[in-house]
């Protein structure tokens, strides 16, 4: 099992009324799996802390079998990408400035981290942004780039956040098919959905309502091939 | 006329006029998967339809021997047929409110009706990733247009049960609530 969550909780509290209860979940290596839930449904607070982002206050997640919490690195470059939509300032001027400025401060050599920029962009479908500044960029075309900024460190699980909100349809499912398409190579897909609308390509759909998943909180029986050599 | 084969039918021959065999042929290639139809419907269906005067037949192929019949739509036909497209949305609606109407037993046993809820969105989620995900596969534009506007009206179909299902359990929550603070 790539990810579990283990009765994993978090309270609400002034400025972030998200409560999750006793919350399990397992995703099995190469599924593209989406939480659907309403705006404060908690569904990213579930995502941070699959990509150990946050922490719980309560349970544990295991990612390959080990306590993320216990192993005391970050998340990002040991196998887990979360994909943020923020561009920092001061991570460069460029899309790929800022793909590659990511991955310095992992102590990847500058050479080396620009062939991984042009590589992530490429299979992104965002190569062609590469020499824009971030802000400059469409709403589905920012999210590629983001998606290629999480791809730089080579991850086992990818973990996003709403990858389509304010997306228009045409461009939701090619990203979404995107998505599904690094599922089909091995890379684990964890991804939120406000929207019905916003679930293509999923191998299995879960509801977060009230702080609890609904859905099938287990992989199903159908075998997963494993593509990508785990770390 | 009730019949959804009959109204298939009439399409077809608004698409394009064509002789029975041919017909059928299209009948099965373009609804065969979701509707039960075989080739003696078509000649049922075009026998229903020119009774009611919204298809005709024309001798084509004059030179052959034997001109074949082929059926064209009426003008009266093709008006009928959007109507009735168009009628479809009556149809959706009672379909929905026949389902509510059935849930609505459990108003008495609202623990029944939270049972039924939550298996129905189980349901709901196991086809959710599913929808549209056929593709890359379409012989034409028409195919894929179709294929393209089913996935989208069935994804914002599912959006739409979804985002109802809350409401309903809530209710029903509040109803098996009443029923425990009374008991």
């Amino acid at each position: 099992m790539l990810l579990e969550l283990e009765r994993v909780g978090k309270r609400a509290r002034r400025g972030a009324p998200v409560a999750l209860e006793d919350l399990s979940l397992r995703v099995d290596a190469g599924e593209m799996v989406v939480v659907l839930g309403a705006r404060r449904s908690g569904r990213s607070t579930l995502l941070r802390i699959a990509a150990e982002v946050e922490a719980p206050e309560t349970g544990r997640v295991l990612f390959e079998g080990r306590d993320l919490a216990a192993r005391g690195v970050t998340a990002l470059g040991t196998g887990i990408g979360f994909c943020r939509r923020e561009f920092r300032p001061y991570g460069g001027r460029t899309v790929r400035d800022q793909l590659v400025a990511g991955q310095l401060v992992r102590r990847v050599t500058q050479a080396d981290a620009l062939t991984r920029a042009w590589r992530a962009l490429e299979r992104a479908g965002a190569a062609q942004w590469a020499a824009y500044e971030p802000g400059a960029l469409k709403t589905e075309e920012a999210m590629r780039v983001a998606i290629a900024r999480a791809l730089t460190s080579d991850p086992c699980l990818l973990v996003v956040d709403e990858p389509t909100l304010g997306v228009k349809p045409l461009e939701r499912d090619q990203i979404l098919k995107l998505l599904r398409s690094l599922a089909d190579e091995g890379i684990t897909v964890l991804a939120s959905a406000g929207d019905g609308t916003e679930l293509l390509g999923a191998d299995r759909v879960l509801s977060l309502r009230a702080g609890r998943l609904h859905g099938e909180l287990e992989p199903g029986l159908a075998p997963v091939t494993r593509l990508r050599a785990i770390r | 006329m009730t019949s959804p084969v009959n109204w298939a039918v009439l399409g077809l021959v608004i698409e394009r006029p064509s002789y029975g065999l041919e017909l059928a042929q299209r009948l099965i290639r373009a609804y065969g998967d979701v509707l039960p139809v075989s080739e003696s419907h078509v000649y049922a269906a075009l026998n229903a339809l020119a009774d009611r005067g919204l298809v005709e037949v024309v001798l084509s192929g004059e030179t052959e021997r034997q001109p074949k019949p082929h059926y064209q739509a009426t003008t009266v036909g093709r008006h009928a047929y959007e109507d009735w497209l168009v009628a479809q949305a009556e149809v959706e609606s009672r379909r929905q409110e026949l389902w509510v109407r059935e849930l609505g037993v459990f108003a008495r046993d609202p623990k029944a009706a939270l049972r039924v809820l939550e298996r129905f969105e189980d349901e709901c989620l196991k086809g959710a990733g599913g929808v549209g995900r056929r593709d890359g596969s379409a012989p034409d534009a028409r195919a894929e247009l179709i294929g393209a506007l089913v996935a989208e009206r069935q994804r914002v179909a599912t959006d739409g049960v979804l985002k109802w299902l809350p409401y309903a359990q809530a209710r029903f929550e509040g109803l098996a609530g009443a029923a425990d603070d009374v008991a």
